[in-house]
């Protein structure tokens, strides 16, 4: 019996070990790289950049660092969180962000209808989940309330490599094939509307927050602002365009509203001109490269954007 | 409670600390925690019929009992039939009620009668069809006089509930595992390790082979009609290995805990896809339940038919394995698997080769016709599991409709499955398949290593075995065992 004990667990320990040894080699390759692009956490680490993006996919798609850094001076990154509109996601990532570099000068925060509060306790939104896997085994303090946020349980925590399997990153992380997904640091979408695949339907208007909802949206918003100001960064919300089959004017005013009450800057740069174009588009909601490109011409004209960074063109 | 999830290796492991450390030689002690771990171990799953399971089991052991201190053998048959009918009766109800009410229904309308019989909404007790099974076979030796009838509550109570193979078997018979609860068991260090060995190859089969393959196969048959055939062909074909890794990798696991307890309980499997005709097939598939099905069914019937000749053999078998087929559930193409698995004896018993069995040869090959052989019974089974998986017979048949189709020839479509993971599978089956091959003429596939490779070689197959399983159980979401539906 003692025999059958023992080398049951040498050879339990050897498992462990050999599993162990792969989750450390996969760590290590994987350290301060992306696997997918839209795991950014380690590689916007160092970066110190002087404004940062957060938002949703309508700010990961829609703002190309490089625009802000030519026009305005300012190094720029984009950490807008792909399938994330609720502010608290952006909240936590911008924490994430500041635990790992000095405090921007600027931020800009995207706010449309389609924003919500969050919850941390009762977050169903598990959208790219699979990218922040990665960070799930044995966290560090830093990444903590994100991985909070998705939920990940004790097992995936602290057995090795479970997290990485369990989400299917497993062989991204060794091949890093998708690495290189996003070169120009935020999702530029190439394609044209294929509305075939991509109808042209205001369905995605159920999204819009409705009235109800504002009381919470103001708070998360808020402490959004204390966020900023804790940290002396200069905070600005921009509606982007959407396509005009999902746009009523009614749901787009609101979230200047509530950013004049809370006193937030707001730029709404939903360009009549834009969102009545499909050319624009690659879906409903989002901007293709002629969209961001005509965006960005708009927006390097716009007054309000240089006062904000407060430079003389 | 299923076997590959981390509860039950909680549970598993905390019962056989307990069961060997603090009970290792008191017997009764170790009968006592063996019955509280199965009643806990069905309670985990349903313990609003654990009731259900005591109820039968105090009933069959007071009726063997009774039996057996009969001295007419008008009362013994009576009190069996009391047994039987508790047995079949239960069986019949909680499995089989509604499908036939519903039958009869279809068939008044069909003949324009408004009668309604009504239907109930019962739970059948998990595992009922194997528990019964082991009642039922106990009532019929005791009155036989095959075996003695248990005077020990706890053994007889511990048998029908023995957790291992509760839920999907093997089916052991009261001769073959009451005398091991009667005697004292100790713990041998060569067969925990084997059965440790068992347990790790019964994984793989599950986690690996099955989980995958129904990825694939539970996809495509309920898609099929929009499907091309060339995926129904690969669904068909990979169904046979996804149901067999399935049960036999339950059985497996359910053999080598019963090992790690000092059990050695009836073999369910005998590498079945490399039968050579139908016959071999099924005394290598599910043997308990062929071999219950043979001694209890089979034979009274073809002594009963025996003046019939070969009409009577065809008979028995024809009514043999229409009954195993409904065996496995109220469904008309349970019923349909069994019958024409009777249906494929005929050449058989013509030949009169129904029971010839065949030997290896000593070196391991195989002639050119044996292998032909092989191949003719695997598509024969890989055929008729079709009307096994599908939901009903006429899906059954739309199936093998959309199968012959030209589209056979394009390039298959597998929704969210990629070439490369359909690849990969295809060489893990080819391992499964190959490790079994090597090893058929022994217990389980990782048997037959102990003289073929030496310590590290073994140690590193058993290594990339648990990473494999490791990973697998990690990504692909668990199926649950398909017999633990039956």
């Amino acid at each position: 019996m003692k025999r059958f004990i023992l080398n049951t667990l040498k050879l339990a320990i050897l498992f462990t070990g050999m599993v162990y040894l792969i989750q450390w080699g996969i760590s290590y390759r994987i350290s301060g790289k992306t696997v997918t692009g839209y795991d950014t956490l380690e590689c916007t680490e160092n970066v110190n950049a002087d404004l940062v993006l957060l938002g949703s996919s309508r700010c990961w798609a829609h703002f190309d660092p490089e625009f802000f850094q030519s026009n305005y001076r300012v190094k720029t990154v984009n950490i807008g969180m792909n399938g994330h509109p609720d502010i608290l996601a952006s909240h936590l990532r911008f924490e994430n962000y500041l635990a790992r570099n000095k405090a921007p000068k600027y931020a800009i925060l995207t706010m449309d209808p389609f924003v919500s509060a969050g919850n941390l306790k009762k977050n169903s939104n598990m959208v790219n989940k699979n990218d922040y896997a990665r960070f799930a085994f044995m966290p560090n303090t830093m990444d903590e309330p994100l991985l909070q946020y998705f939920k990940f349980d004790a097992a995936e925590r602290y057995v090795p490599l479970y997290a990485l399997c369990k989400y299917q990153m497993f062989w991204d992380c060794i091949t890093l094939n998708k690495s290189d997904s996003f070169p120009k640091g935020f999702e530029l979408n190439d394609e044209e509307w294929d509305t075939l695949k991509y109808p042209i339907t205001s369905e995605n208007k159920k999204y819009f927050f409705k009235e109800s909802d504002i009381p919470d949206i103001k708070k998360a918003l808020m402490q959004f602002k204390q966020l900023c100001q804790k940290h002396q960064v200069k905070l600005l919300c921009i509606q982007t365009p959407t396509y005009k089959a999902v746009y009523d004017s009614k749901s787009f005013n609101w979230p200047g509203a509530i950013c004049r009450e809370l006193n937030i800057p707001f730029f709404d740069a939903n360009y009549e001109a834009i969102r009545n174009k499909t050319v624009y588009f690659y879906n409903t909601n989002h901007l293709n490269r002629t969209g961001v490109l005509e965006m960005n011409s708009r927006l390097k004209n716009a007054q309000q954007l240089t006062d904000f960074f407060k430079i003389n063109p | 409670m299923i076997f590959n999830s981390i509860p039950f290796v909680l549970f598993f492991s905390l019962f056989f600390a307990l069961y060997w450390w603090v009970f290792p030689k008191n017997r009764k002690a170790q009968n006592i925690l063996l019955l509280l771990g199965s009643y806990f171990f069905y309670a985990w799953t349903d313990w609003k019929l654990l009731g259900f399971i005591i109820a039968v089991s105090a009933l069959n052991f007071y009726l063997g009992l009774k039996i057996q201190q009969a001295t007419v053998d008008h009362t013994k048959r009576w009190l069996s039939y009391i047994g039987l009918t508790q047995g079949i009766g239960g069986l019949l109800f909680c499995k089989y009620y509604n499908f036939f009410s519903n039958s009869f229904n279809e068939l008044f309308q069909a003949l324009g009668l408004q009668i309604l019989w009504p239907t109930l909404s019962i739970i059948a007790p998990l595992g009922i069809s194997f528990f019964t099974f082991r009642t039922i076979s106990y009532i019929l030796d005791v009155r036989n006089g095959k075996t003695k009838a248990v005077d020990d509550g706890v053994v007889f109570f511990s048998y029908v509930a023995f957790f291992p193979s509760l839920l999907s078997g093997p089916i052991d018979k009261a001769r073959t595992l009451v005398p091991q609860l009667e005697k004292n068991r100790h713990f041998e260090y060569a067969s925990a390790v084997d059965g440790l060995r068992q347990i790790l190859w019964g994984l793989f089969k599950k986690v690996v082979i099955a989980n995958n393959c129904a990825l694939i196969t539970q996809d495509v048959f309920t898609h099929y009609q929009e499907l091309p055939a060339s995926s129904l062909l690969i669904a068909m074909l990979l169904y046979p290995f996804q149901i067999y890794a399935d049960f036999s990798g339950y059985s497996d696991m359910a053999i080598g805990m019963a090992r790690l307890l000092g059990f050695e309980i009836t073999k369910n499997f005998d590498f079945p896809y490399f039968s050579q005709n139908i016959a071999e097939f099924w005394r290598k598939w599910h043997m308990s339940l062929t071999s219950w099905f043979t001694e209890y069914v089979f034979t009274p019937l073809s002594i009963y038919f025996r003046d019939w000749d070969n009409k009577g053999l065809f008979l028995a078998v024809l009514i043999n394995f229409t009954v195993v087929g409904i065996w496995h559930g109220a469904n008309w193409t349970y019923i349909l698997f069994g019958f024409l698995n009777g249906l494929y004896f005929v050449p058989l018993i013509i030949k009169g080769t129904m029971n010839k069995k065949k030997k290896w040869h000593k070196n391991g090959s195989l002639t050119g016709l044996e292998f032909f052989n092989i191949l003719k019974t695997f598509g024969l089974v890989t055929v008729t599991f079709v009307i096994f998986k599908s939901e009903s017979v006429t899906q059954a048949f739309d199936f093998y409709r959309c199968l012959i189709d030209k589209s056979l020839f394009k390039v298959p479509v597998l929704h969210g499955i990629s070439m490369l993971f359909l690849l990969g599978l295809l060489s893990y089956i080819a391992f499964f398949m190959g490790m079994e091959w090597q090893a058929k003429n022994k217990n389980h596939a990782l048997d037959f290593l102990e003289n073929k490779m030496n310590v590290w070689a073994r140690k590193t197959l058993y290594l990339f075995l648990a990473f494999v399983i490791f990973y697998f159980s990690s990504m692909v979401t668990n199926q649950d065992f398909i017999y633990i539906q039956f």
